[in-house]
């Protein structure tokens, strides 16, 4: 894959991350404290995440063709790594402290990268069915003229 | 139509130490000339695959697809496969004014052959052959099998 078109798929991916996690933070803190402040440096945060986040991606991008299986272990190879970074930084810049709330972290993030995950697979399946239609058309012209 | 067309139709014999020929004489080059031109090319090419120290000759539109393997490259067909002495990337190059594209680093795959495709659970994309085989495709070359679909 060229550097360029990775570069490209990141960005989305990073944009996808942040605004998954901007919705779901501000409809849980609406829920749950709606009269904390969503001050400059939580969002520079959650910044920080998502792009950290989407660095870990580079595990998915594979010089050489590999197999299904290969790619499956890496992608939960990718999903660990990015629970393990992101439940560290949140350590680290003091966001979450004690089993619950990181437990409560570690399901948001598991819950964005399905959403990620999903809405890249019917993007993927809209594609494959147009290319299944042309296919299916190929095939009928062929059957003619044969 | 096809009244018109056999009646076009004239074989000229000539000797055997002559290249045979095929010339199609029409006033515009449309779908069907380009269609009847695809199907000349792919019924006629032939190549050459080793099994077991025999040689089989193999056209190509019996052919699935190619794959390298340790530095071998081999034709998969329907329930057989064959060692074939080109390398991938020339295969590619003499295949792909046909019907075959690349499908990823270790595979050329003939689009004739393609049943369905479907997105894999990895982010990669599967191609289910007629002989129910499934092969990968890198989401890289996705693109390339769009544009040989026309789409």
């Amino acid at each position: 894959m060229k550097p360029l078109h990775i570069v490209k798929e990141l960005l989305r991916d990073f944009l996808i991350i942040l605004a998954s996690v901007i919705i779901i933070i501000t409809v849980l803190r609406s829920i749950f404290d709606p009269d904390e402040a969503f001050d400059l440096i939580t969002i520079y945060i959650i910044m920080g995440f998502s792009l950290v986040g989407t660095l870990t991606g580079i595990i998915l991008y594979t010089p050489d063709g590999v197999s299904e299986r290969n790619m499956r272990t890496r992608v939960i190879l990718h999903f660990a790594a990015l629970e393990v970074i992101l439940i560290a930084l949140a350590f680290v810049t003091g966001t979450v402290r004690g089993f619950l709330p990181t437990a409560l972290f570690a399901v948001q993030i598991a819950a964005v990268y399905g959403i990620v995950r999903l809405l890249s697979w019917q993007e993927d399946k809209k594609e494959a069915e147009q290319i299944n239609e042309k296919l299916r058309q190929l095939k009928m012209d062929d059957r003619q003229d044969g | 139509m096809l009244e018109i067309i056999d009646f076009c139709l004239k074989n000229v014999l000539i000797l055997r130490e002559q290249e045979e020929e095929i010339i199609i004489r029409c006033h515009e080059e449309d779908e069907e000339i380009r269609g009847m031109v695809h199907r000349l090319q792919t019924d006629t090419l032939v190549l050459l695959g080793y099994q077991n120290e025999r040689v089989h000759r193999i056209r190509l539109r019996d052919i699935y697809y190619f794959e390298a393997v340790d530095g071998k490259v081999f034709i998969y067909c329907r329930s057989s496969v064959y060692e074939v002495k080109q390398k991938l990337y020339e295969l590619e190059t003499l295949c792909s004014r046909l019907s075959c594209f690349r499908a990823s680093k270790s595979t050329v795959l003939n689009i004739a052959k393609i049943s369905m495709v479907r997105p894999a659970f990895s982010g990669r994309f599967e191609a289910v052959l007629d002989n129910g085989e499934r092969v990968v495709i890198s989401r890289q070359y996705v693109p390339v099998l769009k544009n040989m679909l026309g789409l």
